[in-house]
């Protein structure tokens, strides 16, 4: 945390869009809270977790907006907090071992009657919740930091260069996450891996 | 990774994409010989469309996903609050007060409910106790002793009766005593005094 908010992280060139942007925490909330949600529920597996890191990272984004120099977006900014976030969070709990630990990851299930329709069919809505259950499901055997970077890159389509300022890992050890979370869902969903 | 596929024109492809060339397809990268081999190969294009099609589809669910469960989240609020951010609050100073106003008055309350018996008992003094248990008992008193006379009377009345009888009784036998002309002349008392009778 100390590290996002360090200004000489960043360079100094913020423009006024982000500036007006962090300004306003109410816009900050709209904008990132449902990526942020997404990204740290299925890095994490944890929903409580998660709405507790999105809630800390937003507040703690808008508190230190003044560090912010606009070298990077500022949802990769965000990413970073959070995942720092997440980090401290779970050296906290791995002390609290007294804590019966019941993860509630996300229910895709819940998408029941809000897939979007647009043209297609019933059928292919069904399918189309089938794969991404499969994926779900592989992702729920990989690492975290596998998993964040999988879903950094395919979800939030981060590029690899925005993945490596937001987790602070080399380019190759990027990859090598990415790959092995490629395998994986790749195996799940049915090809030759 | 050495499988056969085959190409649009029937022609068969002994090599396909290694995991870490399908990695890099999936990513973004796409060099000309991949591009190349994917128009080639049936089943690397078909494996990438399939795969690329689950990703895209967990990506655009679970936004969905997250923007509805945002959707039941409460805004942020704009500043960070203090430790001790209740005790500016007037209401809070007004729940406080509130609540020990009503700790007070039920303690009060109870306290007055357990001394009121004991205050009352030590209040009365022994003249005040022994009137009024005489103002109590006298009524009964008298009752009881009326009744007693009247039993005593009663008895008295009953006795004198029955003694009366019983003389009369007596007079009207035949005793041997007035057989031989002697006559009991103090029966009552118990004297066994006998007296001759003349014949």
């Amino acid at each position: 945390m100390q590290l996002a908010l360090n200004p000489g992280m960043i360079g100094c060139a913020m423009g006024e869009t982000i500036q007006s942007e962090l300004d306003d925490i109410e816009a900050l909330d709209r904008a990132y809270r449902a990526r942020l949600l997404r990204f740290v529920a299925y890095s994490t597996g944890d929903m409580d977790l998660a709405e507790t890191v999105v809630q800390d990272c937003l507040l703690k984004a808008y508190n230190g907006r003044e560090t912010f120099c606009g070298e990077c977006s500022v949802y990769t900014w965000l990413a970073h907090i959070a995942g720092n976030l997440v980090r401290d969070h779970q050296r906290t709990r791995k002390f609290q071992f007294w804590r019966k630990v019941q993860k509630t990851g996300p229910d895709l299930s819940e998408l029941t009657g809000v897939l979007p329709s647009g043209e297609s069919s019933p059928e292919k809505q069904i399918l189309a919740r089938e794969r991404a259950q499969q994926v779900t499901v592989a992702l729920e055997v990989l690492s975290e930091k596998q998993r964040s970077i999988f879903v950094m890159r395919f979800v939030d389509e981060m590029e690899l260069p925005e993945i490596c300022q937001a987790t602070g890992m080399q380019m190759s050890t990027v990859k090598t996450h990415l790959h092995r979370a490629v395998k994986a869902v790749r195996l799940k969903v049915g090809g030759r891996a | 990774m050495m499988e056969a596929g085959s190409t649009r024109e029937g022609k068969r492809v002994e090599v396909h994409l290694t995991d870490e060339q399908f990695t890099e397809l999936l990513i973004g990268s796409r060099p000309a010989w991949v591009q190349a081999h994917l128009v080639e190969c049936a089943a690397c294009r078909e494996e990438a469309e399939r795969v690329s099609g689950a990703i895209g589809d967990f990506a655009q669910q679970s936004l969905l996903w997250a923007e509805r469960r945002a959707a039941f989240r409460p805004v942020q609020t704009t500043e960070r609050k203090p430790a001790f951010a209740w005790l500016v609050r007037p209401q809070a100073w007004v729940g406080a007060a509130l609540t020990i106003a009503l700790a007070v008055g039920i303690g009060m309350t109870l306290r007055r409910d357990h001394t009121q018996p004991v205050q009352q008992a030590a209040a009365t003094s022994p003249a005040d106790a022994a009137k009024t248990q005489a103002e109590t008992v006298q009524p009964v008193v008298v009752k009881v002793q009326a009744e007693a006379k009247a039993g005593r009377a009663t008895l008295k009345a009953d006795n004198a009766l029955l003694t009366a009888i019983d003389g009369e009784l007596r007079a009207d036998e035949s005793t041997p005593a007035s057989l031989y002309g002697l006559e009991a002349t103090s029966y009552r008392t118990g004297t066994k005094s006998v007296k001759r009778t003349s014949n």
